[in-house]
């Protein structure tokens, strides 16, 4: 556990704020700098399965083009311009929303607290106190284990953000992280 | 006896057990029944069976004999009510022989079912309340129901129906004081996680005394009263009526559309020129009178109904709760479960100096909706400036502080609340000017006049922390204030739409155990970015450095 603590140097432990008055820690401006990004085979992974369920779309858009164009042979400007309509959104998906989905994730281990950063236009940042924490879930899909990859969930007793996700860890680096964040809750009267 | 010689000698003297009869069969279990008497349901259950069946049948028969045109004389449906009830009591005579309760070695044991047998053992220390609730019937028969609940799941974890009054209120002390007991030996420091019964624990009678009981505070009938004439069902009730009343004006020009009614509303018109108006006039105006007045008779009534004689106290760490006119509830709720507390003042409640104090606990949530309006309430009515007062009975730790310390949001917010409202104003105007000409115009004054309402929003929204507490509160015609103990706090999010990045300002929300589906989660919008997330930084480090206990 001590071996991957290089890992968080980015961790800073803020002033613990414990005292219920003591000031505010300094303003960190959420640059990416200060968190940990996902495992870069995260992207490849959202890219592929992505390219796959594309794929299938676009194949279908095919078969069904066709059949029309067989059908009523007037229709083929408007089949293709909206087969290639369907083709660029994916590209577009594939190869920008997914590299910026991809740089917008972030997470950092703030002494107890662990923030968790995402989105591209409704952006978050979630901040769970590691006391909190009810049970971590370690997930991986058929796909993710091709990739080496694994999805922390995180629990708390909360209502509406009771579950957090964190994908795209690598797998080793998953189970640390969930020994890790068990291990800085410590044992709350839970 | 007889068989020895001698006469029979009186029995000795044994108190007589709690109601029991022996279990109608042998059942292997760890605690024999001869050491802990094993309780029944009141034999009135079968009654109460019987009752619900024959009130279930009701409708259905009554249905029949209207749609079905059936002859009410014809009686050919008497047999299938009565093979009905009588299966409905058959099951409930099996319900009743086999199931029972009884406590034993700090856990609630309820035992049921006939085919597939079900023994549910409650630890006490898990239970989080004993709810006993009375129908009208139930109170002439000095019967009630009980349901004991636990913290998470949906609904009762065990229900007993019925009980005797006299016996209810005896599992329901003893639950409590068993509990009580449990928790203090095991408390002194901190609360021990994971508590483990022990088999020592002192029967019942052996207990220390019901902690001192003291009443935090009694709802007025004429606090009821207030209550159902400014409630919100009111104000939106009025808010009908006034559609309504303008909606009637707009009926007339429904004659362009149905030929058919432009004779009436042309008789009607000349009837109101030629000197038929003032009637009308009158009628409408008695008509809407009588019409608000009814509907502030059925508000009333329904508060009163539902919360007449509503008790509020405090007995040890659990706050008990006693309310309703014909259906009566007694509810406890152990403080230290309370997440967060909202104070809500709506438009008319705030202008009486009003306000209804309503809990966040991490229990259970009765399933259905009957109850769902009143489970939460700490207080139906309450006047707002004693409420800081009787915030430390909820949160013992609780202070007031400094109340200058009330940071409000970003001026964003009225820029931002003007433009939306303008926006809106605009859409109006535009819809306006196209059916009612230039006139139309005038809508456009709303918009100082909108921009003047947010700047006393924003006036009156704020956040203060301190004292380990978090507080905002919004509103000015109606506000909302939360507080939430800072070591309650599971998550915080610090949420940005594509709207807020533009404007640099974020809003902070705060997950708690048992916030409703039905949202209300305490939350600040237009908070600067970096003050936004310094705070939420701030609030989690004071979360992390502090226990969160069941």
């Amino acid at each position: 556990m001590t071996t991957d603590a290089t890992q968080y140097s980015a961790a800073v432990p803020a002033e613990a704020a414990t005292a219920a008055n003591a000031p505010p820690p300094q303003s960190s401006d959420a640059g990416a700098a200060d968190y940990q990004p996902l495992d870069p085979r995260t992207l490849r992974l959202w890219q592929l399965s992505d390219a796959i369920g594309w794929g299938v779309v676009l194949f279908i858009g095919l078969v069904v083009a066709v059949g029309v164009y067989l059908g009523a042979p007037a229709a083929l400007p408007w089949m293709a311009g909206g087969w290639l309509l369907l083709a660029l959104l994916g590209a577009w998906t594939i190869f920008s929303y997914h590299p910026r989905n991809y740089r917008a994730w972030g997470y950092r281990l703030d002494d107890r607290v662990l923030l968790i950063k995402r989105g591209v236009w409704f952006r978050s940042v979630k901040l769970l106190p590691l006391p909190r924490l009810q049970h971590v879930d370690i997930k991986r899909g058929p796909l993710q284990r091709k990739f080496g990859l694994a999805t922390l969930t995180l629990h708390t007793a909360g209502t509406h953000a009771a579950s957090i996700e964190l994908p795209g860890l690598d797998a080793d680096e998953a189970v640390r992280l969930r020994d890790r964040l068990v291990a800085a809750g410590g044992d709350d009267g839970v | 006896m007889a068989f020895d010689g001698t006469p029979d000698a009186p029995a000795p003297q044994m108190p007589p057990p709690i109601p029991v009869a022996p279990p109608p069969f042998p059942l292997a279990h760890p605690h024999p029944a001869g050491v802990v008497p094993h309780n029944r349901l009141h034999p009135l259950t079968l009654f109460f069976a019987g009752w619900n069946a024959v009130r279930g049948l009701f409708l259905p028969l009554l249905a029949l004999v209207i749609f079905g045109r059936r002859d009410v004389t014809d009686l050919g449906w008497v047999p299938v009510a009565l093979g009905i009830a009588g299966i409905a009591v058959a099951w409930s005579l099996v319900r009743y022989y086999t199931f029972s309760y009884w406590i034993a070695a700090g856990e609630l044991n309820v035992r049921s079912g006939l085919l597939s047998r079900t023994e549910r053992r409650i630890p006490l220390t898990r239970v989080q309340d004993v709810r006993l609730k009375q129908g009208v019937l139930h109170r002439l028969l000095r019967m009630a129901e009980v349901q004991v609940e636990t913290a998470g799941g949906k609904g009762a974890e065990a229900t007993l129906s019925v009980l005797s009054m006299a016996e209810a209120t005896r599992l329901r002390e003893a639950i409590f004081a068993q509990r009580a007991a449990m928790t203090a030996a095991v408390t002194p420091p901190t609360a021990v996680p994971g508590f483990e019964t022990q088999p020592g624990i002192p029967a019942v009678a052996a207990l220390p005394t019901q902690p001192q009981r003291r009443i935090v505070r009694k709802v007025t009938t004429r606090d009821l009263i207030l209550a159902g004439l400014t409630s919100n069902q009111l104000a939106s009730g009025l808010a009908v009526i006034g559609a309504l009343a303008a909606g009637a004006d707009d009926m007339i020009d429904l004659e362009k559309q149905a030929p058919g009614v432009v004779a009436a509303t042309e008789a009607l018109r000349r009837w109101i020129v030629t000197g038929g108006r003032p009637v009308l006039v009158a009628a409408a105006a008695v008509g809407l009178m009588l019409l608000v007045l009814l509907w502030m008779l059925i508000s009333v009534m329904g508060s009163i109904i539902a919360f007449h004689g509503f008790t509020l106290s405090l007995a040890g760490e659990d706050l008990h709760r006693g309310y309703g006119l014909l259906t009566r509830h007694a509810s406890s709720l152990p403080r230290r479960r309370v997440q967060a507390v909202r104070i809500e003042e709506g438009l008319l409640r705030r202008l009486l100096g009003l306000a209804t104090l309503r809990a966040t606990s991490a229990g259970s949530r009765p399933t259905g909706n009957e109850t769902e309006k009143t489970t939460d309430i700490l207080l139906p009515v309450v006047r707002r400036d004693e409420v800081d007062a009787l915030l430390p009975d909820v949160f013992p730790d609780f202070a007031i502080g400094d109340e200058s310390q009330w940071r409000r949001v970003s001026r964003r917010a009225i820029r931002r609340g003007t433009f939306k409202g303008s926006v809106a104003v605009l859409v109006l105007t535009a819809v306006a000017v196209f059916s009612q000409g230039p006139w139309g115009l005038v809508l456009l004054a709303l918009v100082p006049i909108v921009y003047g309402l947010n700047v006393i929003a924003y006036r009156h929204l704020g956040y203060t922390t301190g004292g380990g507490f978090f507080r905002t509160r919004r509103g000015w015609l109606g506000r909302s204030t939360h507080v939430v103990p800072v070591r309650n706090i599971q998550t915080l999010v610090v949420r940005q739409t594509p709207f807020d990045r533009r404007h640099g300002v974020a809003t902070v929300v705060i997950d708690t155990a048992g916030q409703g589906a039905a949202g209300g989660a305490p939350q600040v919008n237009n908070v600067p970015f970096d003050e936004a997330l310094n705070l939420a930084t701030n609030l989690a480090h004071q979360a992390a450095a502090q226990r969160y206990r069941w």
